[in-house]
């Protein structure tokens, strides 16, 4: 039962997100944005890239899923769908994880696929590619639960959308560490197995605690 | 609506305030399957919120709702398939057609109604397969009333549910009231027309 | 079990007679252990074997920072009783505690500064992960007072803010065992080791005694700000006004 209310959701998002498609390019527009940004700010030089760009790729990925937030609560919240799930029979965490789902998949895929050719621009060696993704699958879709926090938090906030950054960007230390590390030790050519087992528990702490707090956020602001 | 309840919808000592202001204390009432209350008074007055506890969305200050033996703010999620809310908003996706946005409803409610024939009722099947984007407000609040059908419900909760209709539709909703109540169902209707309804036993809430 | 004490402790004007009555005499104990806390770490222990004199900043510096998270526990710990009982009180702690961790947490942040610099040559060290995650504590507190601000409804803004306080809480252990899981600059546990303290008595005891007195100095000012929090929230009842019109506020 809960299974069939999560794919109902989960299909019901992507449909709606694909009709906007104009939206969904959104993020990722920005992410090629900043990515091409840095290196007019820093320098263009091979060997200055090389160095800064592992920073550069997870930063960019990072701001680029923030801006993505946005879209996640605050139209269900404002057309009274929000209030429709709040009250269905699906349990609220199951449909919370299945619209992070969707979001995810609309707006965190799309970094990771883009992700390889940024890294390729930023003379990252072919070989690190391979870890670059799988740090990227892993630590995205954690971001999109850290962000639904802060997005649920302040959907129903008139002033609320500024401070968005602010209340997630600290929680996402951890990631971000542990993902320009298995990029670094990629790169160096080394094993990146620990810090990529490390996004993988956080995945699953993400996974798993994301949502109830999440739903209790979504509650609040709808009362 | 084959639900079994003991009793039907009861609201023990509710108690709402906005901010400092206190909407309204010690509110009581029981309604029986087959009865509906109308809840009337001037704008602002708390009629929107008193619903919202009813439904489960919003905290009372203090007081309960129960809605047979259970405590709808305790409710498991399987329970709130009893209950239906329709408030000032419509609920509905504007990327998404009436039809599709109805078998949403009924899909996620597990309701057996068929679209189609709820569409046909509300006069809207040449407009099923439009975007909800392309139609008037009128049809919208029609479509997203429409999804009362398709959710098998016994309380039905529903905040000025005629705003927006014409006269056609203000029929067709309240035909649906009087089926629903004659069906064993519960009915808590916010309105400023309380005329239009002639349900079998009305209670009247004046806040 | 008799929760009468715990339901008569949640009562605001109870409450409220009970910081007024013990707050001067937490104010006076903070003051007397900070006062010999320091004598006691700037006077009477002896200089460190590495770091000479420059090692008393300990004294300020541990204290400040050990506030910092425990106001954080407290705050979150308040929220979340509020949240999940809801007692009105629990969100009045919780509110309270923020701006003076914040307060302690900057504290620490700065004497860590100044300590560092001509210790280890730096003010600060992005490789040290406990510093940073400490850093991440300042935001935390930004954070919460942030949302705070912008939600209009007081008790919207007490439950919301309970939510992040909570999700933030995992940042506590991971500032503590960070030292553990990374060797950088901070040194390894020095206190809460199993096998025991690793540093000497003299050195040791006035730090306790500052840790202490800093914690009875957050609950006094605690205190202050409850009272103060409590008076706001209860503006209309009769307790309050019966109060004011006695002008013994």
């Amino acid at each position: 039962m809960n299974m069939r209310g999560f794919i109902q959701i989960l299909t019901r998002d992507l449909k709606v997100a694909l009709r906007r498609w104009s939206e969904l390019c959104n993020p990722l527009i920005f992410f090629l944005i900043v990515a091409s940004l840095f290196p007019l700010a820093i320098s263009p030089e091979a060997s200055d890239l090389k160095e800064v760009g592992t920073g550069v790729l997870w930063i960019s990925a990072l701001l680029s899923s923030l801006l993505a937030l946005d879209g996640l609560f605050r139209d269900d919240a404002e057309d009274g769908s929000m209030e429709q799930l709040v009250l269905s029979p699906v349990p609220l965490t199951i449909i919370i994880a299945a619209k992070i789902l969707a979001h995810w998949l609309i707006t965190g895929l799309p970094l990771v696929v883009i992700a390889p050719v940024i890294a390729l621009s930023y003379y990252m060696p072919v070989d690190a590619l391979t870890t670059l993704i799988l740090a990227l699958i892993l630590a995205t879709p954690t971001l999109s639960v850290l962000g639904a926090i802060g997005a649920a938090l302040t959907v129903g906030l008139r002033r609320g959308g500024p401070i968005v950054g602010l209340l997630v960007l600290p929680l996402t230390g951890p990631v971000l560490i542990f993902g320009t590390l298995a990029t670094d030790l990629a790169v160096q050519g080394e094993s990146a197995a620990g810090p990529l087992y490390l996004l993988g528990a956080l995945l699953a702490l993400a996974v798993v605690l994301g949502p109830l707090a999440t739903s209790a956020a979504v509650r609040v602001s709808l009362e | 609506m084959t639900s079994a309840l003991d009793s039907g919808l009861v609201g023990f000592s509710l108690e709402v305030s906005r901010g400092n202001r206190c909407l309204f204390a010690d509110l009581s009432f029981r309604l029986e399957r087959g009865e509906m209350a109308l809840v009337t008074g001037s704008n602002g007055c708390g009629k929107t919120s008193l619903l919202r506890v009813l439904a489960g969305l919003a905290v009372p200050d203090s007081g309960r709702v129960m809605l047979g033996k259970a405590d709808i703010h305790r409710f498991l999620a399987e329970q709130r398939r009893d209950l239906v809310f329709k408030g000032h908003l419509n609920g509905l996706k504007k990327e998404l057609t009436a039809r599709e946005n109805l078998e949403f409803f009924c899909r996620l409610w597990r309701g057996s109604y068929r679209a189609d024939t709820v569409l046909e009722e509300l006069q809207l099947s040449q407009a099923a397969d439009s975007l909800v984007r392309h139609l008037s407000t009128g049809q919208r609040r029609r479509v997203s009333l429409g999804a009362l059908r398709l959710q098998p419900a016994t309380l039905w909760i529903l905040d000025e549910p005629l705003a927006g209709l014409d006269k056609s539709g203000i029929d067709l909703i309240c035909g649906w009231v009087g089926k629903h109540l004659q069906e064993g169902g519960i009915a808590v209707i916010a309105t400023h027309r309380p005329q239009a309804f002639s349900g079998s036993y009305q209670v009247t809430i004046e806040l | 079990m008799n929760l009468r004490w715990f339901y008569k402790l949640a009562s605001p004007p109870y409450f409220y007679r009970l910081a007024g009555t013990l707050g001067p005499w937490l104010g006076g104990l903070s003051i007397a252990l900070i006062v010999a806390g320091a004598y006691g770490g700037l006077v009477l222990a002896p200089p460190d074997y590495l770091q000479g004199d420059g090692f008393r900043m300990i004294y300020v510096h541990v204290p400040s920072a050990y506030l910092g998270m425990m106001a954080y526990v407290v705050m979150a710990t308040a929220a979340a009783i509020g949240f999940i009982w809801r007692i009105k009180l629990a969100h009045a702690v919780a509110v309270s505690a923020a701006p003076l961790g914040a307060s302690f947490t900057f504290l620490g942040l700065v004497t860590g500064a100044i300590w560092g610099k001509p210790m280890w040559g730096t003010f600060w060290q992005w490789s040290d992960a406990r510093l940073v995650f400490f850093l991440v504590l300042f935001f935390l507190y930004m954070g919460y007072l942030a949302l705070r601000e912008v939600t209009e409804d007081r008790d919207k803004a007490d439950r919301l803010s309970a939510v992040l306080a909570v999700v933030g809480v995992i940042n506590i252990p991971i500032i503590h065992y960070s030292v553990e899981w990374w060797t950088t600059l901070h040194q390894g546990p020095t206190i809460t080791r199993l096998d025991g303290p690793s540093i000497t008595m003299d050195m040791l005891a006035p730090l306790l005694v500052m840790i202490a007195g800093f914690s009875v100095f957050f609950v006094w000012l605690l205190f202050v700000r409850l009272q103060g929090e409590i008076l706001v929230r209860e503006q209309k009842s009769r307790w309050t006004q019966e109060l004011m019109q006695r002008g013994r506020v």
